[in-house]
């Protein structure tokens, strides 16, 4: 296993939130969150240390790109988290990289790894 | 001719147009049973089939068949000839040949009747009925050389309705019956039967009986008597067989009959005779003679003749043309060998219409070219179907017109006159007339040929005989005037047997003494006298005339003016004319006549017409008697002078005589000039009409064609209003579907574009014709040249979505091969479609698609998170799944709740009856407004309803009977509150671990929603408080 990470978690709902969240935690990472408005996410960011960030997309009425353009000056690797694929998000998160929804426990970890290269 | 079958005549019938009511008329005139065989030839447009035999069938009662071919004619049997093709017939069979339709046989009568004449001899019959056109007209002529029967249908109150046809043939002369069809019948049917009565006549000749040389020396005296010729050379058995055919049609039975009939009936020997000298003139008749021709005198015509000059020929009763062509035919063979060609004119001219049309056609049967070597066949003729038609270069040459020898007047300075087998139909007094008229037509030393029963009879001063045998006499010089003016007085009798049969006696063998007493007396004291004719020709002179007329210069001559002496000749012919007219004596006192020597006599001149001697020619006396003593010339002037006046005034006399004298010399020169100038008018006249006649055939072409043309051309016109419309309803189609269309050819210039494009190339009608590329367009498509090469290159239809323009809009354009109708690419059709709606709906599609996959995916994931967590609080199998269900139920109804409403909004009440259903809705007491959710606020709201109901059911209140639950909702301001509160159930406990029911009660409120979610575990119940805000923005 690799190195526990401070994760945070976006994800306006609960059960898909708390779904991420306990596989994250069962994989011995810590969870930030999760958050499910773009306010309380970067509450979040100010408080917390954050290793690595995965968002969802559409939060309840607004996008997470502020959290990812927040994270992209704090040089914070993230991965959207989503059920849309590149080419149905607005266009701004074409380059971001993506987890395709429902993502199981082995692509969320995988995503990380990918994101965080075991140093 | 077979012999063991009884013979019967096979009657050829000929009609074309109006010939179905002859033909009834023809059938309804005969028994059922004539003993003949009818062959029925019409003309019948190829294109139809004909059903004239049904329609003969009902006119009789022989059976009616069409003809096939190698059909054997039988007696009293009907055939009728089927459309396209030539029938024929040959040893009493019918053959069929399939005509070309290149070349259509115009005249199958002629063809078959020609054909039947052959085969049949005297049993061929040809009838002639009502029809256009000249056909039969030579096929009745074969009929009659083979001593056929010919008949023509004759003009009555009802046919025939086309008298073309049968006045063709009627009037060629070869015609024996012309009647109405009607009495047609009738006399066949008498012909049919006289074949058995007469068949003792010629056949049998053999054993002539004395009674018959001697009824057959009568018939010669009759025929000789008024015709002048004796037939009594002629073989005996053709003799016959023409008094025989003659005897038939008078339907008379026995010789003796007929001699009697033709001593009563004068027409009746005019016919026979006619029968006798029958001559179709084939062509080259009398080879020899035309050898003649052609050796000795035709290169004499040309001889010394240069391309100015022109050899002329007249050909004087040319019928239908076979003599004036065959000399045509040699002249052109002679103008081959020529090195300098002059112009040949041959004016042929006859009386009759009819045949000089048939003549001008030059359409010939094959029967009638025997006379024809097979190398001018080939030279002169073209085979058109079954009849042969001259070639143009002879045609060219010959000019024909109507003309009567003996009524008009002649041609004249002709190299040549051929005119054979004229003169024997003329009496001798017209022939006496006619052969000066020919010397005068010809130049000097031009030629006459004449037919070998002809001569020129007393006029051998006019011509000298070139060759006796053939006939060929040369014209000789000749000077004087008078022998040519046919009619010194407008004498125009004509006719030739008027004459005839009063030849005066010329034998004197002994005078009674009475008259030789007489004779002496008038020898000796009778005055001097002479009898002229007419034309003041010398007939009788007496004795003693010498003082009176003196021979002139110059040839011999009997004219009486020009013998007369000087001083006589102008009283003489005012007398003689005067006589003449007035037919009274006429007697003139002191005529003064020159004698020798200086002297004069004075005379009286008497001219008395003779008393008339039956039908002969006027004759006139002329009587000289001296009234004085013979006188010196001086001395009569003096006594004149002495007695009646001054010899001033009879030298003026004399010299306004000399005057007269001169002028009537000028008049006559001028009358001569007059003319020639005539015969020259004659001639062009005939040119004239020819090309007249030629003009109106073209004439008549020009129409038919015009008929077909105005066919065509009102077609045209439907196609070009068919077109018109088409035309406009493909421009409202343009300007209906808005579509922007533009037609350009290979060069990409525009053709033509509609009203929708003009705006994308800011077209102007006037733009219509310049190159596409030239026009500045608003499009933004810069390959649109290169696509169009491609389609022309592939000739495939080529497709392009434009980007989106400045306007939003989207264009599909849709490039097109232009074919013609033979599949080449002539151009372009650019067309440019609005797709925006389109655009748009799959834009929004693309949306909704992607929105789907979302939710679903979603979906998925809180499924999944459902079952995890749900399996994280149930103790056995049984509690999962009976949770999991319950929980995914809860969803399931949730969203078909926001489904019927459309995603748009969430009722409170029926959310909350749906979701409480299943824990019996009667135990729940629900207190509240109605309230619209959101989709989500519904979604959370429903999850949360259903895991207190479920909590309520499992621990709470509805877990005893008599448990209730209240709930009560209320909006505040923007904030939604609902209170859940239990009562009256067991005992409520705080639970140890937040259950994962109020973990997801917290989760969809407060996480989700927002809100809070407050629980009391009352004495008497669970009491849950849940507030979230109302207004949220809402993700769809």
């Amino acid at each position: 296993m690799s190195d526990p990470l401070r994760v945070l978690v976006v994800e306006d709902e609960w059960l898909i939130a708390e779904d991420i969240a306990t596989c994250l935690r069962a994989s011995g990472h810590q969870v930030i969150g999760p958050a499910p408005s773009v306010a309380a996410a970067l509450g979040l960011i100010g408080e917390n240390h954050v290793d690595v960030a995965l968002l969802d997309v559409q939060l309840h009425g607004e996008t997470s790109l502020a959290i990812a353009e927040e994270l992209q000056t704090r040089h914070i690797p993230f991965a959207c988290l989503t059920g849309f694929g590149p080419r149905d998000v607005p266009s701004a998160f074409a380059n971001f990289k993506f987890v395709r929804k429902p993502a199981d426990q082995t692509a969320i970890l995988s995503a990380l790894a990918e994101l965080v290269p075991a140093s | 001719m077979t012999s063991q079958m009884k013979k019967f005549p096979i009657v050829g019938v000929g009609a074309s147009a109006g010939g179905i009511p002859a033909m009834e008329g023809l059938f309804k005139g005969m028994s059922g049973q004539p003993g003949m065989a009818f062959v029925i030839v019409t003309h019948l447009s190829p294109e139809r089939e004909s059903l004239l035999h049904e329609v003969v069938g009902r006119y009789t009662q022989m059976p009616v068949a069409v003809v096939e071919d190698g059909t054997t004619v039988l007696s009293d049997h009907v055939y009728v000839m089927p459309q396209n093709v030539v029938l024929t017939i040959e040893k009493g069979v019918l053959h069929l040949r399939q005509s070309n339709v290149l070349s259509r046989e115009r005249k199958p009568i002629d063809i078959f009747f020609s054909a039947l004449a052959e085969d049949q001899g005297e049993y061929a019959v040809g009838i002639i009925l009502s029809g256009g056109d000249s056909d039969g007209t030579l096929g009745a002529k074969a009929i009659k050389e083979r001593g056929g029967l010919t008949v023509a249908q004759a003009p009555d109150g009802y046919g025939p309705r086309n008298p073309d046809m049968p006045k063709s043939a009627i009037s060629s002369g070869l015609v024996d019956i012309a009647a109405p069809a009607e009495e047609i019948g009738a006399k066949l049917e008498g012909f049919a039967r006289s074949f058995d009565l007469l068949n003792g006549v010629a056949e049998d000749g053999r054993q002539e009986t004395s009674e018959m040389a001697r009824l057959r020396d009568e018939i010669y005296g009759i025929l000789q008597g008024q015709s002048g010729h004796d037939f009594s050379g002629y073989k005996t058995k053709t003799f016959l067989r023409r008094i025989k055919r003659r005897m038939q049609i008078a339907q008379l039975d026995s010789i003796a009959a007929y001699v009697e009939w033709l001593k009563k009936d004068p027409r009746e020997v005019m016919n026979l005779f006619r029968d006798l000298l029958i001559n179709v003139t084939d062509f080259f008749r009398d080879p020899d003679a035309f050898k003649l021709l052609e050796e000795k005198v035709i290169p004499q015509l040309f001889e010394g003749k240069t391309a100015s000059d022109s050899v002329r020929i007249w050909g004087p009763g040319c019928a239908t043309g076979e003599e004036v062509f065959s000399i045509g035919m040699l002249l052109r063979e002679h103008l081959e060998t020529l090195p300098v060609v002059p112009r040949v004119q041959i004016f042929a001219t006859d009386i009759d219409e009819p045949a000089l049309a048939v003549a001008r056609a030059a359409r010939y049967p094959a029967a009638l070219l025997q006379g024809l070597s097979p190398e001018r066949k080939q030279r002169f003729f073209s085979s058109d179907g079954e009849s042969y038609v001259l070639t143009n270069e002879v045609r060219e040459l010959c000019v024909f017109s109507p003309h009567s020898v003996v009524r008009d007047p002649p041609f004249s300075r002709m190299d040549m006159v051929s005119c054979r087998n004229l003169l024997i139909y003329f009496g001798s007094d017209i022939q006496n007339r006619v052969i000066p008229i020919f010397h005068y037509a010809l130049k000097p030393g031009g030629y006459l040929f004449l037919g070998t029963s002809e001569s020129v009879g007393q006029h051998d001063n006019l011509f000298a005989t070139v060759d006796k045998k053939q006939r060929i006499f040369q014209a000789r010089e000749h000077a004087s005037p008078h022998i040519r003016l046919p009619m010194l007085i407008g004498d125009s009798r004509s006719g030739a047997f008027m004459a005839e049969g009063t030849g005066s006696k010329k034998g004197t063998s002994s005078y009674p003494l009475r008259q030789a007493v007489e004779a002496q007396v008038l020898e000796r004291f009778a005055p001097p006298h002479v009898v002229v004719n007419g034309d003041g020709d010398v007939v009788y002179y007496s004795a003693r005339t010498g003082r009176y007329l003196e021979a002139p210069q110059g040839i011999p001559s009997r004219q009486v003016l020009t013998l007369a002496r000087h001083g006589l000749r102008l009283d003489l012919r005012a007398a003689l004319r005067e006589a003449a007219t007035t037919r009274r004596t006429i007697v003139r006192e002191n005529v003064v006549v020159d004698e020798e020597e200086e002297r004069v006599q004075l005379i009286k001149l008497t001219v008395e017409p003779l008393a008339e001697r039956g039908k002969g020619e006027r004759l006139y006396l002329v009587l000289f008697e001296p009234s004085g003593p013979v006188q010196a010339r001086t001395d009569v002037e003096r006594e004149n002078r002495d007695g009646e006046g001054t010899a001033d005034l009879e030298r003026e006399l004399r010299e306004t005589r000399e005057r007269l004298q001169s002028t009537i010399e000028e008049y006559e020169t001028a009358l001569e000039e007059v003319k020639s100038a005539n015969e020259e008018l004659v001639s062009v006249n005939e040119e004239a009409q020819s090309s007249n006649e030629e003009l109106e055939a073209s004439k008549e072409e020009m129409q038919s064609l015009n008929e077909e043309l105005n066919t065509i051309n009102s077609e045209l016109t439907n196609k070009i209003e068919e077109l018109d419309r088409a035309n406009s309803d493909l421009r409202n189609l343009f300007e209906s579907t808005q579509i922007a269309t533009i037609f350009l050819d290979r060069n990409l210039v525009v053709r033509t574009f509609t009203p929708a494009a003009s705006s994308f190339f800011s077209l102007r009608p006037s733009d219509v014709g310049r190159p596409l590329t030239e026009l500045s367009g608003q499009l933004d498509y810069p390959e649109l040249k290169q696509h169009i090469d491609a389609v022309f290159e592939t000739g495939e239809t080529l497709n392009h979505h434009l980007a989106r323009d400045d306007q939003g809009r989207f264009y599909m354009v849709r490039i097109n091969p232009y074919r013609d109708k033979d599949n080449g690419i002539q151009g372009v059709v650019v067309t440019l479609v609005d797709v925006t709606t389109l655009a748009e709906t799959e834009e929004q599609n693309q949306v909704l698609i992607s929105e789907l996959n979302h939710r679903v995916k979603n979906m998925l994931a809180v499924v999944t998170s459902i079952a995890n967590r749900t399996r994280e609080s149930s103790e056995s199998k049984e509690e999962f799944a009976e949770a999991l269900i319950g929980r995914l139920h809860a969803m399931s109804r949730a969203y078909g709740l926001l489904s019927k409403e459309r995603w748009k909004e969430a009722s409170i009440n029926e959310l909350l009856h749906q979701e409480l259903e299943p824990f019996s809705i009667d135990r729940f007491e629900l207190d509240g407004a109605e309230v619209k959710l959101s989709p989500q606020q519904g979604l959370s709201l429903s999850m949360a309803i259903h895991e207190l109901a479920t909590n309520a059911a499992k621990y709470g209140a509805l877990a005893k009977p008599q448990g209730r639950v209240a709930l009560k909702w209320s909006v505040d301001g923007d904030v939604f509150g609902l209170a859940w509160r239990e009562r009256d159930g067991p005992p409520v406990r705080k639970p140890e671990v937040n259950g994962f029911g109020l973990s997801l009660l917290q989760g969809e409120i407060g996480y989700r929603l927002g809100g809070n979610v407050e629980t009391a575990f009352n004495r008497d119940g669970l009491e849950v408080q849940v507030t979230f805000p109302m207004m949220r923005k809402e993700t769809p």
